[in-house]
């Protein structure tokens, strides 16, 4: 304790038009050290990150202090607080690309630091600038300079801003949820490339995320945050491994125990073959007109009351897969439902059919009508399905409808605002189920939805599915969800099938190289599934 | 970038073509049509009327006829204006109203330009409140107070009551004489400028890149410098906007200050019925704005490098 | 204060939620519409004695402009005035003449505005002595009057009348045309969609008011054309709106739920399109209205839209530029109305606007 902390948060308050939202946030961070701010979406603790930096707009009102090496960054004159953001204290943001700026060159851009903070010439500043892409590994630095955001990816985008934050060589660097916008395996490079850097540079980190599970692999301490205050402090393992607050629990539930295998043989409801889907773009009168595949040539089977996890990262074409099935999107190949060939029918001859067939989507708030009762909304595919049902009968059923996904069936006059996100998705499903659906596809049904609620959901989608015989289509990114329901798995990168095959040979040992990465990324492992399973505690 | 600007190019070109002939068969479909004038006509204009029309030939034909003038530049004698063709009023009115519109779009775009960027500033300051209101003041103006109850009012103040300005005519394009017309144009203009510019502008403050910029300790002249490069893109955009709000401020302006430009021309053949002058200015304004309007577009492309790349890609 | 008392406190915050903008029109409307039955002028009474009048709250003719009535009866008659006296609403006067004053004699004078026809009360001297009741026509013309003689205040009603009727009108038809055209557009999407918008873009290019112009032109002025020309231009925005709204909601997870639910198009942009792109619309509406007055104003002060009689406020303010020097009333009472209508809606519809937006803000965000 005889070392000054380069970092002091003391009694820190935040608030917006009457509402606290950073609530007497206090704790320390010295020299070189890593500390996570953890919470839900919400806890407060961007918020907190802000605040030191005075980056929050000028409406919030926060009280307090924080301490930069014994001065107060919150009364420190704008003139001076610029002497210290970017130089002594750099930070980066969750969305790399609106955290750049779209009409430059990301090579300006760095160099604008370089020039106005850290005194360079122009020329010595796109030097550096290269330099700086080299370091936070960039191929071809020289020629990225001249790249605007846009033109590059989410990861490349993230490692830009990584390369602006470390460009003055900084003492501390706050890291706002630098890999939620990433795919898992783009993630894992990127905190590699945080670790290597603070190891190198001496950095001290604030990192901020919503994930206990990351935070471990960098962080000495925690904090974990909920609702404004930090609730639970301490070393990482042992909050970790012991966890007092309701709140640091709710960050590492566990998932529902691997579905059981089930080695008996069940029809086939659901085969596809060669399916293919291509977008066209246009490109103008004389650029000619190119075709994007995003699904090709997949081909796969589902039997009845099973579940299929298809799982990759965003743009693998998981989603326009879940589509095609449904013939949602156009798309070329065979598909075959309960023994009958559905890809040549036209709208009016798949509308039987629909009803054997449902979808509950990704997003809750969206996939609801805003200006909807849920009742009309649950029972829609009755009226479509069912027209002569009277329009009692057809309450009647929404109610049922309603109850068996645990929402109070009294509440069915209200619209979907009055709801929380779980709820909707229950809501959602409700509607897929009314219509009593053979097969839904459940389009990342969980993913929006915090941890705690992911698992509710989770669970009264198994219980539908052993109550009805149900086979589901389960899309997810999350290789913990798939494993928690699937019976088979296929990966998907790239509109491709990479892997398929049962759930057990998959997750135990993958063969393919991106299996394996996305394996490595999720339970950060090394091995298969067993590493994970043991690795609790 | 080349094969965007070209597409565009022929684009613009194929709307000329389309408002062409949307004017012609308009003016075929009146009833009567537009050459059984009541007034008995002068034989040469007459002559020169079927030498334009081709009256004896079946609508087709008469309407490549009229495309073949159109190209080598003739839109034929005026009915109402009987000594002149309908060229030789456009060699002297369209450089009035051209460079009328001109100027007033400059002076909109700079002091509209300038209050926007004041009235964007967000705080509790006693500047920030005043250029709020300023913009506020100018829109509200913009909107209660049309083009044909100011310039009157102008003329009242500054011509008859101070007598500082003329009341009307052009004398030439004296300065003193454009003074109120200018104005007149480009205060609606203004309006919209300024408050397009506050509200891009703002957005833009509020946009995580500029977070980034202030998390870097950036000098407040730098980021106003990024933002402003992004808040103009609304307004470029209106640009093509702005071009026929000002044909359309130009009649009135023109019409109430007796100035002999396109405006006032249009007018008074529309009123005459002057059916080969009002083609005519359809023709030429509507080419000005598909110019102007091709311009921005261009002018676009090139201030936003995503906008060149999602055509091209 | 009564009206706190009346109200529950939940219809009295209602109350004080409705901007005043929105109060100000409905004034506007009401007065339009039933302020004419009040005014004791019709709107195309000419006045000849009263032309260009100042306005006044004072009923005229006032004492002086009673005398100089009287005083032009007189020498009208050839007769002298013996004595007067004004009893507010008539004149007692006594007339001395060399002529015979009688009835035949008061009958053939020509009609005034300003006094009624004059009745013998005495006659002496073979009525060359004459006592006179001159009945005072008492009018009041609060706007005063306009180069013909005509009320303002009843003509600026009227003409409000006429303006307010167009502009919904054309407002509807633009409505009507640009929603079906936008929504069609939207949801069709690919090609479809391409070549709609690019003959919006087309139309577009056109500056309106020279189309409008040649339309009114070409088809002669008429009432009703002027409103179908200018709604006819002015869905044009109106599609764009509804085609961008469709082409967002359509890629809505519940417009794909419906597909899958094996809903029809129509039902879908009849069930959850329109009613979720309803806000933005109704709220360009109230913007487009403004618009679509203005331009009627502007085609009517050209000379090109509403035909005497009757007026719009267009029409009114054009004779207001005429008569600028001299009176000024002519140009300012017009203009007020104009000016309070466009901006009141004007202001609404950004009250509207906003309200939506938040709305749309709040469907977004989690409830606490």
């Amino acid at each position: 304790m005889s070392e000054p902390p380069l970092l002091e948060f003391a009694n820190l308050c935040v608030s917006y038009g009457g509402r606290r939202i950073v609530d007497e946030v206090s704790f320390t961070l010295a020299r070189g050290e890593t500390a996570a701010l953890v919470g839900a979406s919400g806890s407060g603790k961007s918020q907190t990150a802000l605040a030191a930096l005075r980056l929050l707009p000028p409406q919030v009102r926060t009280s307090g202090r924080v301490a930069f090496e014994g001065e107060d960054l919150l009364s420190l004159p704008e003139r001076r607080l610029n002497a210290i953001r970017g130089r002594r204290v750099a930070m980066i943001f969750q969305e790399p690309m609106s955290a750049l700026d779209p009409l430059f060159t990301v090579g300006s851009q760095i160099a604008a630091v370089l020039r106005l903070q850290a005194g360079f010439s122009r020329g010595q500043a796109l030097t550096r600038a290269a330099e700086l892409l080299d370091l936070v590994g960039i191929d071809a630095p020289k020629e990225r300079l001249s790249a605007f955001p846009h033109q590059l990816s989410g990861g490349q985008r993230q490692r830009v801003s990584i390369a602006m934050a470390i460009a003055c060589e900084p003492d501390a660097l706050i890291a706002d949820e630098p890999t939620t916008a990433l795919d898992v395996t783009v993630a894992a490079r990127i905190l590699d490339l945080l670790g290597e850097l603070r190891a190198r540079l001496g950095l001290a980190m604030i990192f901020i995320s919503h994930d206990l599970q990351l935070v471990r692999r960098l962080a000495s301490r925690v904090y974990v945050m909920d609702a404004g205050r930090i609730v639970e402090a301490g070393a990482t393992e042992a909050v970790f491994c012991n966890p007092q607050h309701s709140a640091t629990q709710g960050l590492i539930v566990a998932a529902p125990s691997p579905r059981a295998r089930r080695p008996d043989p069940a029809p086939e409801i659901l085969r596809a073959e060669n399916l293919s889907v291509a977008y066209r773009r246009r490109g103008g009168w004389f650029a000619g007109r190119s075709e994007v595949k995003v699904l090709d040539a997949v081909t796969l089977s589902l039997k009845r009351g099973r579940t299929l996890g298809v799982v990759g990262e965003s743009g693998a074409g998981k989603s326009t897969l879940g589509r095609a099935i449904l013939r949602l999107v156009p798309a070329s190949g065979a598909i075959c439902f309960e023994g009958r060939d559905i890809g040549g029918l036209d709208e009016t001859g798949m509308r039987p059919l629909r009803r054997a067939m449902q979808m509950v989507f990704q997003d809750p708030y969206g996939a609801l009508s805003p200006r909807m009762r849920i009742g009309d909304i649950v029972s829609e595919g009755l009226l479509i399905h069912e027209p002569a049902l009277s329009r009692r009968a057809r309450d009647g059923r929404a109610a049922q409808a309603l109850e068996e996904v645990s929402i109070d069936p009294a509440r069915r006059d209200r619209r979907p605002r009055e709801f929380s996100g779980g709820q909707r998705q229950r809501i959602a499903i409700a509607r897929a189920m009314i219509l009593r659906p053979r097969l839904v596809v459940l389009d990342e049904p969980t993913s929006a939805l915090d941890r705690a609620t992911q698992m509710d959901i989770l669970r009264l989608l198994r219980d539908l599915q052993e109550a009805h015989g149900l086979a589901y289509v389960l899309i997810s990114h999350d290789l913990k969800t798939i494993e928690a329901m699937a019976d088979d798995i296929a990966v998907m990168k790239n509109g491709c099938i990479v892997e398929q095959g049962p759930a057990a040979q998959i997750l135990g040992s993958p063969r393919d190289p991106y299996t394996r990465s996305l394996m490595q990324a999720a339970f950060d492992t090394h091995g298969g599934r067993q590493d994970f399973s043991s690795r609790r505690c | 970038m080349p094969q965007r600007a070209l597409a565009r190019i022929l684009a613009a070109a194929a709307t000329l073509f389309v408002v062409i002939a949307l004017s012609f068969f308009l003016m075929r479909l009146a009833p009567g049509g537009p050459f059984d004038s009541e007034r008995p006509l002068d034989p040469k204009i007459a002559e020169n009327l079927r030498r334009i029309y081709r009256l004896d030939l079946p609508l087709w034909r008469q309407f490549l006829f009229y495309l073949q003038s159109l190209a080598q530049g003739d839109f034929g004698p005026s009915l109402h204006w009987r000594d002149f063709s309908v060229n030789e009023l456009f060699a002297h009115a369209l450089p009035i109203s051209m460079r009328l519109g001109a100027e007033a779009l400059s002076v909109a775009l700079l002091v509209g330009g300038a209050l926007g960027a004041i009235g964007a500033s967000t705080g509790a300051g006693l500047r920030q409140k005043l250029g709020a209101f300023a913009v506020d003041a100018a829109a509200l103006i913009g909107v209660i107070l049309p083009a044909f109850v100011i310039a009157p009012l102008m003329q009242l103040l500054f011509g008859l009551t101070w007598r500082i300005l003329p009341v009307g005519g052009w004398e030439d394009g004296a300065w003193r004489n454009q003074i109120l017309p200018v104005a007149t144009l480009a205060l609606p203009q203004i309006a919209i400028v300024a408050r397009l510019m506050q509200t891009s502008l703002r957005d833009v403050l509020a946009e995580p890149h500029i977070r980034t910029l202030r998390a870097f300790g950036l000098p407040p002249r730098h980021i106003y410098a990024h933002a402003l490069r992004a808040a103009i893109l609304p307004t470029l955009s209106y640009l093509g906007l702005a071009a026929a709000n000002l044909l359309t401020g130009s009649v009135i302006v023109e019409t109430i200050f007796g100035i002999p430009g396109m405006g006032r021309y249009f007018v008074d053949g529309a009123i005459g019925r002057d059916y080969t002058l009002v083609m005519g200015t359809v023709v030429v304004v509507a080419a000005l704005v598909i110019a102007f309007n091709l311009l921005v577009d261009l002018a676009y492309a090139w201030l936003d490098p995503r906008i060149a790349e999602s055509a091209s890609r | 204060m009564s009206r706190f008392i009346l109200l529950s406190p939940a219809r009295a915050a209602l109350w004080r939620r409705i901007p005043a903008s929105a109060m100000l029109l409905v004034l506007i409307a009401l007065a339009c519409i039933f302020g004419p039955l009040f005014t004791s002028h019709p709107f195309d009474r000419v006045y000849p004695d009263y032309v260009l009048a100042p306005p006044s709250l004072e009923p005229s003719p006032n004492a002086s402009e009673a005398r100089d009535a009287v005083e032009e009866l007189a020498a009208r008659l050839g007769a002298k005035i013996v004595s007067m006296d004004s009893t507010g609403d008539s004149v007692a006067a006594k007339f001395s003449s060399d002529r015979t004053i009688d009835a035949a004699a008061l009958a053939a004078l020509p009609r005034s505005d300003r006094i009624g026809p004059p009745r013998i009360n005495s006659s002496g001297d073979g009525g060359q002595n004459v006592g006179l009741n001159i009945p005072l026509l008492r009018t009041v013309f609060p706007f005063g009057a306009d180069a013909n003689g005509r009320d303002l205040l009843t003509r600026t009603l009227i003409a409000g009348r006429v303006s307010l009727a167009v502009g919904l009108l054309a407002s509807l038809v633009a409505l009507v045309i640009g929603v079906l055209y936008g929504a069609i557009a939207g949801y069709a999407g690919g090609a479809v969609d391409a070549l709609m918008m690019r003959i919006v873009e087309i139309i577009y290019a056109l500056p309106f008011i020279f189309f409008v112009i040649v339309l009114v032109m070409v088809f002669g002025r008429h009432f009703v054309l002027i409103f179908i020309a200018i709604g006819a231009v002015e869905w044009l925005d109106m599609a764009r709106i509804a085609r961008g709204q469709t082409l967002a909601l359509k890629e809505k997870d519940y417009v794909a739920a419906a597909r899958a639910l094996g809903a029809s198009p129509a039902a879908i942009i009849r069930r959850h399109i329109l009613p979720n792109a309803s806000g933005p619309i109704i709220a360009y509406l109230t913007l487009l209205l403004p618009r679509v007055i203005l331009l009627e104003s502007f085609i009517s002060f050209l000379g090109l839209g509403v035909q005497e009689p009757l007026a719009s406020w267009g029409v009114l303010i054009a004779d207001g530029a005429r008569n600028i020097q001299g009176a000024l009333h002519l140009l300012f009472f017009p203009a007020l109305f104009l000016g309070a209508t466009l901006g009141a809606l004007q202001s609404f519809g950004q009250y509207l606007q906003a309200i939506f937006a938040d709305a749309h803000v709040g469907l977004e965000s989690e409830p606490r």
